[in-house]
């Protein structure tokens, strides 16, 4: 108890750079702090930089809308959110820093006869590897959300409900921030405001990298950078499948409770939230041109409430505070790109697209893993960048629309 | 209390009107704002903070500040001080239990104050695990400010409205006013936004300059989108200039007891003296850098001034106001106590520059005035006025006093020692701290708190403003309701030529991309019985229709489809599947040959726009000497089919429809019912059937014909409901349900489509990899044993493991059985294999039927 | 080649003296709506895609050039197949409704197209129009089967503005 008024550095300051380390970490997000803290706890790998063009915490780890769930489509992306999901809620503890994880439940809403199918699928798929999720009817959601518009007067009546009661929010800035703190109480060090601009190879194996702090040798170097992820393995040579687009979101002002439940709508393209700070936090789709640029829109301000009314016409006046974009790196399958490149050394946790957030502490965990033993993890096996040469991808796509 | 009536006041004194706070009436005149009236009524305490509940009164009286946020018929976080007073209006106090003057809430101040630093939530409850949902419930009851009715409905009307003009001014302070009458005298079209602050904008309009007010620039958005918050109305501007004149904001001294009731801005106690005749207070402290005006304002209003700081001329070192159960009671002025119950404060004044940083401009420190200035606007937008940097602002913060807070920002109750402590934790840019200790992120947006956070963030880190820097300006600029945003909110549907008939006829109706279609009209068994037994009639208008024409039409469709078409006689129709570039399926429909260079093509509902945006791809993309049309509106097309369309079909038109005359998959022109139609002899639902396409405005004489003549022969309109009933029966797929974004026709059961022996096609290279690897699943149809019928989407199962998928499943009457189709492992794909079906949490066992259900020949198709 | 006449409504004919009854798409929703807005949509209408040079009889079709290579032509409805065949345009008669509606205010509810800049092609009440201007007076030719749709939308924006 005393901890919490005593002022304690939560991360050493910046020191210099080393001219060698073990791991360079480019990225100081959720999976690059991750992956730096799991190679130090589980694999005793501590001679680890983690190496930041801005602020810890600056890109998808904190402008993603938190939400953590496992009800993918794919018994693969099932198998795998799962055990993201299990870390997650031992993470507080873990870390010794309270996440404000939230598991109040995600309903996936089907206004459609292929929704509904989607949604069979996805909770079937799900109970047979045990993860909780089921289909409720009307009556059901009417309960879980009283709030929510059921009637049959709208334009996209609601038929049923994909239920998930693991599903949560989390605040995410805390995530960056624990990670961040135990990584750098476990001897990595962490380099905000340091870019990298270049990767060095030799004989098809990374040899260090290059910054604008100086040069750095090193043995491996793992990308975990979301939405500049093409433009980091460019610097190594390997071309990934992917493009990036933006996601937009917004907050209103704080209220006083309203909603006690997550719920997404793909037909709506939106997806609602109350965080703990009391704001209603509305993220929409992926916008459908390609960009680096993180400009808000005003159409998606005017589309996002229009939908929001449709499910919530008492937030008729609730007012929009702020609004923010981020960058979403999207693979051909809708599933991630994770571990070996065909240069050694060089790892990527990249093709994220809309939910990377939710996978950190397993790819932190799996990435790690890879690093230290040379081996690629089995669960993340079918992730390899491999697939896209041996056509044997893992499509998330019919369930990705809007699946937050 | 009124003072007399002032020059250029806002109240209109013949207009008295009532409306309630907290129940009881309060008296205001026309012209009051609900905050004018009830400081009018004595009233002083206005809200209670975010965080400590400590109570807040008037502070900027320009919507500016967290300070008067209510309540008001219902919506949360309005800003009272500029809220017009409306008569019969219900004012609410927001985030308090019990009253804003005794709230049960303020214990957390009290007591709790000391006890919750800066993360402290991350720091605690974090043991045991299971409490913490607990703990959660009660943070979450804490947080927050309006409430919104749990259950209410939309009770307003918002309208969007699109507007040009050749300038836009934004804010009519003086540089705005100036900037537009020069526009105005160029002989520019000129609108000016103004929020309705500003008093001197009569006699504009006699300028030919559009004043439109009380209106609220929302943001400067791409390509110059300026939308204005006007009441009831969205006006979205785009303009070829846009003027940016928002002034600067009065930025509030850092000391010890800085959040007191009776501690103002100059800007908050002019409006109270000169637009609503109010006395600010009985006696005044001034502490400033301009403190002539204030003192004017001060002594107009009859306020004794007990005390004048002018801080341009000797600063001092300690402040420190104190009070009485939150209310300023004296101010202590480096030794000196003066007793008070106003204390008028400012640092200066600072850009509001949001909107330019929004539009692109670089936010940069001037250290000659102290001021964050905006540099290099983007072309086309410039700054009028005090925005661009003409004010400046002197340091603002004071020191400690044992046991007072200073708070810097007031939105979320964050003092001086917050961020010092934020900054000793290793939060040490600007971004860390304000996402740590959420300065800056309240209602007020950083308006007045951004300067005194980052001058505190320069001191404690022994930097200064300049390498500090701003954070990112977010829009919105002022907050807006998602009511405006929305607007009236229609979204855009397609309706057949036949709706009115559907709707007649009492048909559930259900969505199909933008289309609405019809379900079933009420019993969906006995429609398919019509289609088996006598004759049913469905709209089909939804089909995409495309006719490709041109001397390389057929060469055009080869290279797209892996079907051949080159061998497709004119008169005569093809199943098609078109496929991706990765070979997988896009979309299905068919194709007939109206003339050697003329193709018909349909497509599904849903897939006619991506399939025409597809076809004029790869038509630019070749160049070829082809010219495709969409004629999907223009043509309307009812299906016929079951044993007695041919009876029906020959009764309204002369063509020979004999089986002979016009066999399965023929292509006919020929009028029927006097309508001139195109024909297609397939049969999709299995049965003799004859798709009749025909101009849209003809289709409902075609139809009530259709119905008319075929009544003797039972004829029967059928839904979607039916039609997926009896096209299961068939094995027949469909596009998206059956088939997903990874399916490809060899493994879908349709290998006899892909013609790997053509010289290329769209997809060929994947599909020749698709037949070389062998496939991974492969879609069959299957019979449940019993007469349960799976949901679609239910799960084949393999040793416990999900290892295929079920896409369609229904009870046939017709067949009496339960039957689907199914994506399993190749090895469970011949006929006869034995598969288990994952059916509310058991497996029931299934076999695997290769051939269609019913009628396998085809004999009832073809006859 | 065939003549695509199963496009053209205007080639309907009389079966035992009843001729086939025309619908225009707007026909049930204007139904009551007064006489502020006017059905266009029994109108000739052909498309050229290509540069439209042939100088047509003077007075009779209304020519309206909405891109270098795309042309709306508006005539009668009887003429809509001879003068299709004649210019090698498509008879779109059947595709688009037209509705001509007047007053600036009430488009700048429905659209965000530049006014002053007709006609032109654009989103109005969210459906993409060809749209044409004659003083105070706005024609609009958009896809039919969004007939109800576009009726609806300018309706409620006509009660927005009494």
């Amino acid at each position: 108890m005393k901890d919490i008024f005593r002022t304690r550095r939560m991360w050493r300051p910046r020191g210099e750079l080393k001219r060698r380390y073990d791991v360079v970490v480019v990225g100081g997000g959720a999976h690059g702090l991750a992956t730096a803290y799991y190679l130090a706890r589980n694999h005793g790998i501590t001679d680890v930089a983690v190496l930041e063009k801005s602020y810890i915490g600056s890109g998808a780890a904190g402008r993603n809308t938190t939400i953590i769930r496992s009800n993918y489509r794919t018994p693969e992306g099932a198998a795998f959110y799962q055990q993201s999901v299990e870390l997650y809620k031992g993470l507080s503890r873990e870390l010794d820093f309270n996440l404000l994880f939230s598991q109040l439940g995600h309903l996936t809403l089907a206004h459609s006869d292929r929704a509904l199918i989607t949604a069979t699928e996805r909770a079937e798929v799900n109970q047979l590897l045990g993860i909780e999720s089921r289909l409720v009817g009307l009556d059901e959601i009417a309960k879980l959300c009283p709030e929510l518009d059921l009637s049959t007067e709208v334009t996209w009546p609601v038929l049923g409900a994909l239920y998930h009661p693991p599903g949560g929010i989390i605040r995410h800035d805390a995530v960056v921030w624990g990670l961040a703190r135990s990584a750098d109480r476990r001897g990595v060090e962490i380099h905000p405001y340091t870019e990298v601009t270049g990767i060095e190879r030799a004989n098809g194996r990374v040899t260090g990298v290059r910054t604008n702090r100086g040069e750095i040798a090193c043995d491996a170097v793992v990308s975990a950078t979301a939405g500049w992820s093409t433009l980091v393995a460019d610097l190594a040579g390997v071309p990934l499948p992917i493009t990036t687009h933006i996601l937009q979101a917004f907050v209103t002002e704080p209220l006083k409770p309203f909603l006690d439940v997550i719920i997404v709508s793909s037909q709506m393209h939106v997806y609602v939230s109350q965080t703990d700070r009391g704001e209603i936090l509305i993220g929409a789709e992926i916008e459908p041109y390609t960009t680096y640029r993180g400009t808000s829109t005003f159409p998606f301000l005017e589309y996002s409430a229009r939908h929001v009314l449709e499910l919530f016409p008492q937030l008729e006046s609730a007012r929009v505070l702020r609004q923010w974009t981020g960058l979403c790196d999207i693979s051909p399958d809708f599933s991630p790109i994770l571990g070996v490149t065909e240069v050694a050394g060089f790892l990527v946790s990249a093709g994220w697209g809309t939910y990377g957030f939710k996978a950190a502490p397993i790819v932190g965990t799996t990435l790690a893993e890879l690093v230290a033993t040379k081996r690629t993890p089995a669960l993340i096996a079918p992730f390899a960048l491999e697939r896209f040469s041996t056509d044997t991808l893992v499509s998330e796509l019919a369930a990705a629309a809007v699946s937050h | 209390m009124r003072l007399p009536a002032q020059p250029g006041e806002r109240l209109d004194r013949t207009r008295p009107l009532t409306f309630t706070f907290e129940g009881a009436t309060v008296e205001a005149f026309e012209g009051d704002t609900i905050a004018s009236a009830l400081y009018a009524g004595g009233r002083r305490v206005f809200s209670r903070s975010f965080k400590y509940h400590r109570p807040r009164g008037l502070l900027c009286c320009t919507g500016s500040c967290p300070n008067c946020l209510m309540q008001v018929d219902g919506a949360p976080g309005i800003r009272a001080c500029i809220e017009p007073a409306r008569a019969g209006a219900v004012v609410r106090a927001q985030n308090v239990l019990g009253s804003l003057d005794r709230d049960a809430l303020a214990v957390i101040g009290k007591i709790g104050g000391p006890f919750t630093p800066v993360g402290f939530y991350y720091r605690t409850m974090i043991r045991p695990r299971w409490a913490w949902p607990y703990y959660e419930k009660v943070l979450r009851n804490l947080a927050g400010l309006g409430r919104v009715d749990r259950h209410g409905r939309r009770t307003r009307r918002f309208d969007t409205e699109h507007r040009r003009t050749q300038v836009l001014v934004i804010g009519g302070s003086e540089g705005g006013v100036t900037a537009a009458r020069a526009a105005a005298a160029a002989g520019e079209q000129v609108v000016l936004v103004d929020e309705g602050l500003s008093l001197e904008l009569g006699g504009l309009d006699e300028l030919g300059i559009e004043v439109v007010a009380p209106a609220r620039a929302i943001g400067i958005y791409e390509g110059g989108l300026v939308p204005v918050d006007a009441g009831n109305v969205l006006l979205r501007f785009r303009a070829e200039r846009i003027v940016v004149a928002t002034g600067s904001l009065d930025q509030p001294l850092v000391f010890p007891g800085n959040d007191l009731v009776g501690v103002m801005l100059p800007n908050g106690i002019r409006r109270l003296v000169r637009e609503w005749a109010l006395r600010p207070g009985e006696r005044a402290v001034v502490i400033a850098p301009a403190v002539e005006p204030i003192v004017d304002d001060l002594r107009a209003a009859g306020t004794e001034v007990a005390r004048v700081f002018d801080l341009n001329e000797r600063p001092p070192k300690e402040i420190v106001a104190r009070g009485r159960k939150g209310r300023l009671a004296s101010v202590r002025v480096d030794g000196e106590t003066v007793a008070c119950d106003l204390l008028v404060m400012s640092s200066g004044r600072q850009p509001a520059y949001s909107l330019l940083a929004q539009a692109g401009a670089r936010i940069e420190y001037d250290a000659a005035t102290g001021i964050f200035v905006p540099r290099d606007l983007p072309a086309n937008v410039e700054a009028a006025g005090s925005v661009a940097g003409t004010s400046h602002a002197v340091p603002n913060l004071f020191p400690a006093s044992a046991g007072k807070r200073r708070f810097v920002c007031l939105c979320e109750d964050v003092t001086t020692k917050d961020v010092r402590r934020a900054i000793a934790e290793g939060f040490d840019s600007l971004e860390l701290a304000k996402r740590y200790t959420t300065v800056t992120m309240g209602p007020c947006q950083g308006r007045l708190c951004h300067l005194a956070s980052v001058r505190l963030y320069a001191r404690e880190t022994g930097s200064d403003e300049a390498a500090i820097g701003t954070t990112t300006a977010r829009p919105p600029w002022s907050p807006v309701t998602l009511g405006l945003l929305a607007g009236r909110g229609h979204e855009p549907v397609k309706h057949t030529s036949l709706h009115r008939r559907h709707e007649e006829l009492g048909a559930r109706m259900m969505w199909a991309g933008a289309w609405r279609r019809v379900h079933s009209y009420g019993d969906p068994a006995e429609e398919t019985r019509a289609v088996h037994r006598a004759v049913g009639v469905i709209d089909v208008s939804t089909l995409g229709k495309l006719v490709v024409s041109g001397p390389d039409a057929v060469a055009f469709l080869e290279r797209l489809y892996p079907n051949r078409f080159v061998d497709l006689k004119p008169g005569r129709i093809r199943y098609g599947v078109l496929g991706t570039d990765a070979g997988r399926i896009m979309d299905d429909g068919t194709i007939g040959r109206l003339s050697e260079q003329q193709l018909y093509v349909t497509t599904t509902s849903t897939g006619a726009e991506a399939v025409l945006e597809w076809f004029e791809w790869w038509n630019a993309v070749w160049r070829m000497d082809v010219e495709i049309v969409d004629v999907t509106g223009a043509l309307a097309a009812v299906n016929v089919a079951g044993p007695n369309a041919r009876e029906l079909l020959g009764r309204l038109t002369e063509l020979d429809v004999s089986p002979d005359g016009f066999r399965y998959l023929d292509l006919k022109e020929a009028p029927v019912a006097g309508t001139p139609c195109l024909l297609l002899r397939i049969g999709f639902v299995g049965e003799l059937g004859y798709e009749i396409h025909c101009p849209s405005p003809l289709a409902e004489h075609l139809w009530d014909t259709l119905l008319e003549r075929g009544a003797d022969l039972g004829v029967r309109p059928f839904g979607l409901e039916a039609q997926r009933i009896l096209r299961l029966e068939k094995q027949h797929i469909i596009v998206g349900q059956d088939t997903d974004s990874e399916s490809n026709a060899i493994d879908a059961g349709m290998p006899w489509i892909v013609k790997l022996d053509k010289e290329d096609f769209v997809g060929k290279w994947a599909l020749e990899h698709l037949q070389e690897r062998g496939p991974r699943e492969r879609l069959v149809g299957f019979e449940l044993d019993g007469a349960a019928v799976p949901a679609e989407g239910s799960q084949v199962v393999v040793a416990g493991r999900p290892a295929g998928r079920v896409t369609s499943a229904r009870w046939s009457d017709e067949l009496q059985r339960s039957i689907g189709l199914a994506w399993v492992p190749p090895a469970l794909a011949e006929e006869g294999s034995r598969l288990e079906i994952r059916l509310n949490g058991s497996l029931q066992p299934a076999v695997v039927r290769a051939r269609p259900f019913f009628d396998p020949e085809g004999t009832r198709l073809r006859s | 080649m065939s003549d695509l006449a199963f496009l053209s409504p205007s080639l309907a004919s009389a079966v035992d003296g009843v001729s086939p009854r025309y619908r225009s798409p707007l026909e049930h929703a204007l139904a009551g709506a007064g006489d502020a807005l006017r059905d266009l949509s029994t109108l000739g209408k052909l498309e050229v895609r290509r540069e439209l040079d042939a100088a047509l009889e003077a007075g009779a079709p209304e020519v309206v050039r909405i891109a270098p290579n795309r042309t709306l032509v508006l005539c009668e409805a009887e003429a809509a197949p001879a003068l299709a065949a004649q210019l090698g345009a498509v008879d779109v008669s059947a595709a688009l409704a037209g509705l001509a509606l007047s007053g600036e205010r009430l488009m700048r509810r429905l659209t965000d197209l530049d006014l002053d800049g007709l006609p032109a092609m654009g989103a109005v009440a969210g459906i993409q129009c060809t749209v044409l201007r004659d003083e105070d007076e706005f024609r609009l030719f958009f896809a039919q089967e969004y007939g109800d749709h576009v009726a609806a939308v300018v309706l409620d924006a006509m009660a927005g503005l009494r």
